[in-house]
């Protein structure tokens, strides 16, 4: 089985759940069950397809439905701020940042064979595997103790995550756009034409 | 058992941040192209994100605690995107490819 | 004499020399020419000591009951406190006596004798530092004293020896002297240690009644006494560590008198003696019925035949008197061995028989002994040669000095009842005739050998005919510092023997002043009369042996042409004489087991440590890292992923690991 019959696969499970997913969520009212089920299958056969496909641009796609996934799943849990920030900074920004990235890349990229059945394919499988049936059975056996109660689900999310930041996540959050400047700054100097070094010194 | 598939709890969304995790963390180590590496570390900080807001939902419903944490994630987030797509670029001028394996010079 | 201040401080008599000894080296660390005031400092220091001595031995015969005693505390470990503390009973006494006399008789000779010389203070100093040290040995209370006072004799003697810098075998020959004293010494610090160990103190008396109450199982004792003994074997020159002493003769001739015929050598011989209470209980046999006193006899036995054996062929004038002091050496020995074993309730019972009769022995040695050497001194610095070949005659130019000499040499053979040798050997053959000794031949055999190598020695020395290259006007008397020492020691050579003749009042008799009591008595002197006579059989015996000694010698070199040629007999017993000559080749068999053995050890830890303990371990482990680290590196590919792959998979398996081992139940 190469991967090109893959390709296939995963898109036509693409189409179909996204498919599903906006019928259901229009004509029936399942409820959280089915918006999570639809969103999290989306999520994980759009992220095996950002890992495993060989042309990237088509992963940054994938990826950028992977996010819009994210974010659906965030409504879910009642989180309708992070939701919306989740759909304007990943899906928004950070996916054209990387379209961004491979453009700028001659061919970007294009005809890299990825792998065979090499030593660091089947290990990173076995890794794969490995880690995940750690953290399923953790998941799965801890005993969680919850409260019971869920989000009130007229909570005002802003207002409260706005509070938290300027009581007690203060530094945190000045920290933080500092980072952002650093960043901002720091990739524009990696990123620009070093004239003065290229003419060699 | 059908209960357990029915009601969504928080154990689903773990698994499901889990799952995100480990193919995160598979594209991390096997892909040969440096911007599918970037955009597997994408998915790692997601997954994270999800545990977060999962938690918070369901074990402190009373405070966003969680969210905060997912939102200071997401910023460095895209920072560090940022940041690593103006290094891949400077690799990309120096090597004239993004083929990890062609990458070694801090070899022995 | 302030006689309570002395009695109280009788660690008086050691002081004056230690002092005159530092005085001495303080002033020529300052003063260049300093000679003169060296020389007055250090002779002052021995007569001060030696009248002291005299005033202690007045006290002790004044009083003969317990021994002078003080001491002061030193080191304190735990419940073990040493002491520095000295004793003087009537053994010490007589010691002081004789060592502070001889020193100071030397030391007056040593003016005239190393006028010629360079490094006269250094030479003083030393002498003076010598005579502490044996003073010390002597006032000894305690065994670590008494080692103390055994290794610094040991380190003065090297000192001396090796005066003159200039010669390359006086530097061996110390180095010789202070090595195989050194072998004996381990051994006796052994049975110090033993005995320390097993009675928990060091001080003569206490040991000994710890091993009277049983302290000591009997092996473990006979053990202690035969490491004992290893100091004596090794300071007075007992065979097979008697190597040192001849080769000692490359020293100044005053310091072969001082030190290798009077005192040093004699400390074994008094260490032996003050030890007997603790030999006497030795009642457990080294092997077979051999007890630690039969081994003394016998090492003593062996060592006087076979030095007299070798005296005889010898031509070097001082190498003769060498040896005889070891055959000496060896006879008073033999008779500290001897003793009577009596059973009495189910064990052995020793009683020394023989005690009186080596001490006696030690103290006429050390006066004819002394003179002698003082003799042969003043012979050299006449011929200004020590080989016997070329001299001859001297009498003539020599007279006092031939006196002297005739009277040593009377007196070591036996003369009969005028000499103090005679009646001191007589008591030692008396002491093996009653111990029923079967050394007694030996002993008599030795003696015959005595009388003759030593009358060998005066014939060749002072009678015939000048045989050297000197002209007669060139061959000087010496002065009178020289030949006052002679002469003052010709008188107890002659007449010191007379406390020990069947015919001395008992108050004045030897064997009441040094009478070996059983533990329990300290050494008093009350009146013991064990003589009732002369034994008929050993005195025939001593007469018989001088005159045979006496006769052959007289054959054969008593005049220019002698009646029995030494030559003829040299040849009709060629192996023997040639292996006598050869001093029967213990040099170098030392040699040949330092080569094989010694450096054969050396060798194999050599090779171990460089090959083994340097090469594979030191080396190996650098080796191995440096190996490592060169096939560890290639893990360093450069290529990202992998290390990502490397710290991925070791943490999962790690927290696989963890989970099944139980660290961190996540709520399981």
């Amino acid at each position: 089985m190469t991967f090109r019959f893959a390709d296939k696969i995963v898109f036509g499970l693409l189409f179909a759940a996204g498919f599903l997913l906006l019928t259901s969520l229009v004509l029936f009212n399942f409820g959280t069950t089915l918006a999570f089920y639809l969103l999290s299958i989306t999520l994980l056969a759009s992220a095996t397809g950002v890992v495993l496909l060989r042309d990237v641009i088509r992963s940054a796609f994938l990826l950028a439905l992977s996010f819009l996934c994210v974010g659906g799943l965030y409504v879910t849990l009642h989180a309708d701020f992070l939701a919306a920030a989740q759909i304007l900074i990943y899906a928004g920004a950070v996916s054209i940042l990387f379209v961004f990235g491979i453009m700028l890349i001659r061919n970007g990229g294009k005809n890299l064979q990825e792998y065979g059945a090499d030593f660091r394919g089947l290990a990173g499988i076995f890794v794969f595997l490995g880690l995940f049936s750690l953290l399923a059975q953790t998941v799965w056996k801890g005993q969680w103790h919850l409260e019971g109660s869920t989000t009130p689900a007229d909570l005002n999310t802003v207002a409260e995550i706005g509070k938290l930041f300027f009581n007690q996540y203060l530094i945190p959050f000045e920290i933080a756009s500092v980072i952002l400047l650093m960043a901002l700054v720091g990739a524009i100097v990696i990123a620009r034409k070093e004239v003065a070094s290229e003419n060699g010194q | 058992m059908a209960n357990e598939i029915l009601n969504i709890g928080l154990k689903h969304y773990l698994l499901v941040a889990a799952l995100l995790f480990s193919i995160g963390l598979f594209g991390l180590i096997t892909s040969r192209n440096l911007i599918k590496v970037l955009m597997s570390i994408e998915f790692i900080l997601n997954a994270a994100n999800i545990n977060f807001v999962a938690f918070s939902h369901y074990v402190t419903p009373h405070e966003l605690t969680g969210q905060v944490f997912a939102i200071f994630v997401m910023t460095i987030a895209a920072a560090e995107a940022g940041v690593a797509l103006a290094i891949a670029l400077s690799i990309y001028k120096h090597f004239q490819s993004v083929d990890m394996d062609k990458i070694h010079l801090m070899k022995w | 004499m302030n006689m309570p201040f002395l009695t109280q401080n009788a660690w008086l008599p050691a002081f004056f020399p230690l002092l005159a000894g530092t005085l001495i080296f303080i002033l020529a660390a300052f003063q260049r020419k300093a000679n003169q005031a060296a020389i007055g400092i250090s002779i002052t220091g021995v007569l001060l000591a030696f009248v002291a001595s005299l005033g202690l031995l007045g006290a002790r015969f004044a009083d003969s009951g317990h021994a002078l005693q003080g001491s002061l505390r030193w080191l304190t470990a735990g419940q073990t406190e040493i002491a520095m503390g000295w004793s003087v009973d009537n053994l010490t006494a007589m010691m002081l006596v004789v060592v502070t006399f001889i020193s100071l008789l030397v030391q007056i000779y040593s003016a005239e004798y190393m006028s010629h010389e360079e490094g006269i203070p250094r030479y003083y100093g030393a002498l003076s530092l010598f005579t502490f040290s044996m003073l010390l040995l002597v006032l000894a209370d305690n065994l670590l004293v008494l080692y103390m006072g055994w290794e610094l004799v040991g380190v003065c003697s090297y000192l001396l020896i090796g005066f003159f810098t200039f010669k390359p075998e006086a530097a061996a020959a110390a180095k010789k002297a202070f090595l195989v004293n050194r072998i004996g010494d381990f051994g006796f610090l052994l049975g110090i240690l033993i005995l320390f160990y097993m009675t928990g103190s060091l001080q003569f008396s206490v040991v000994t009644e710890a091993v009277a109450a049983g302290k000591l199982p009997g092996a473990l004792l006979a053990l202690a006494g035969i490491l004992l003994f290893c100091g004596p074997i090794g300071k007075s020159a007992q065979f097979p560590l008697h190597v040192w002493l001849p080769d000692a003769m490359e020293g100044p001739t005053p310091v072969s008198a001082l030190i290798h015929a009077a005192t040093m050598v004699a400390a074994g011989v008094y260490m032996v003696a003050k030890l007997m209470p603790l030999f006497a209980q030795a009642t457990s046999p080294l092997f077979g019925s051999f007890l630690v006193l039969d081994a003394i006899a016998w090492i003593g036995g062996i060592t006087a035949l076979l030095a007299a054996a070798i005296a005889v062929t010898q031509t070097d004038i001082k190498r003769v008197l060498a040896y005889s002091t070891v055959s000496q050496l060896g006879f008073m020995m033999m008779a500290l061995g001897m003793y009577q074993a009596t059973t009495e309730a189910g064990h052995l019972q020793i009683i020394p028989l023989g005690y009186t009769a080596g001490l006696f022995h030690l103290m006429t040695h050390a006066f004819f002994k002394a003179m002698l050497f003082l003799c042969s001194g003043s012979v050299i610095h006449a011929v200004h040669s020590n080989d016997m070949r070329v001299m001859g005659g001297l009498r003539k130019f020599l007279p006092v000095t031939a006196l002297a000499c005739l009277i040593g040499t009377a007196s070591i053979s036996g003369f009969p009842f005028l000499t103090a040798g005679f009646w001191s050997k007589d008591e030692i053959l008396l002491a093996m005739w009653e111990a029923h000794s079967p050394l007694f031949g030996l002993a008599a055999l030795a003696a015959v050998l005595t009388a003759f190598y030593m009358f060998r020695l005066y014939f060749m020395t002072f009678e015939g005919s000048y045989r050297g290259e000197l002209a007669p006007e060139q061959i000087h008397d010496s002065g009178w510092l020289m030949k006052g020492p002679l002469v003052i020691l010709a008188i107890p050579s002659l007449l010191a023997g007379f406390v020990g003749t069947p015919w001395t009042p008992p108050a004045f008799h030897i064997h009441s002043f040094l009478h070996f009591s059983p533990v329990g008595h300290e050494a008093t002197g009350h009146a013991v009369a064990t003589h009732t006579g002369l034994n008929p059989v050993v005195l025939g015996v001593s007469l018989f042996v001088f005159l045979v000694g006496l006769g052959l010698a007289w054959a054969m070199y008593g005049s220019d042409k002698p009646a029995l040629a030494p030559q003829a007999l040299a040849e009709r017993f060629a192996p023997l004489h040639k292996a006598s000559l050869n001093r029967f080749y213990f040099d170098e068999l030392y040699l040949l087991f330092i080569r094989w053995v010694v450096m054969g050890f050396a060798r194999i830890s050599a090779f171990f440590d460089k090959y083994i303990l340097d090469g594979l371990l030191v080396n190996g482990v650098g080796l191995f890292t440096i190996g490592s680290s060169e096939t560890l590196k290639y893990l360093q590919s450069g290529r990202i992923a992998y290390y990502a792959l490397s710290v991925v998979s070791i943490l999962v398996v790690l927290l696989l690991a963890f989970l099944k081992l139980g660290f961190g139940k996540v709520g399981m």
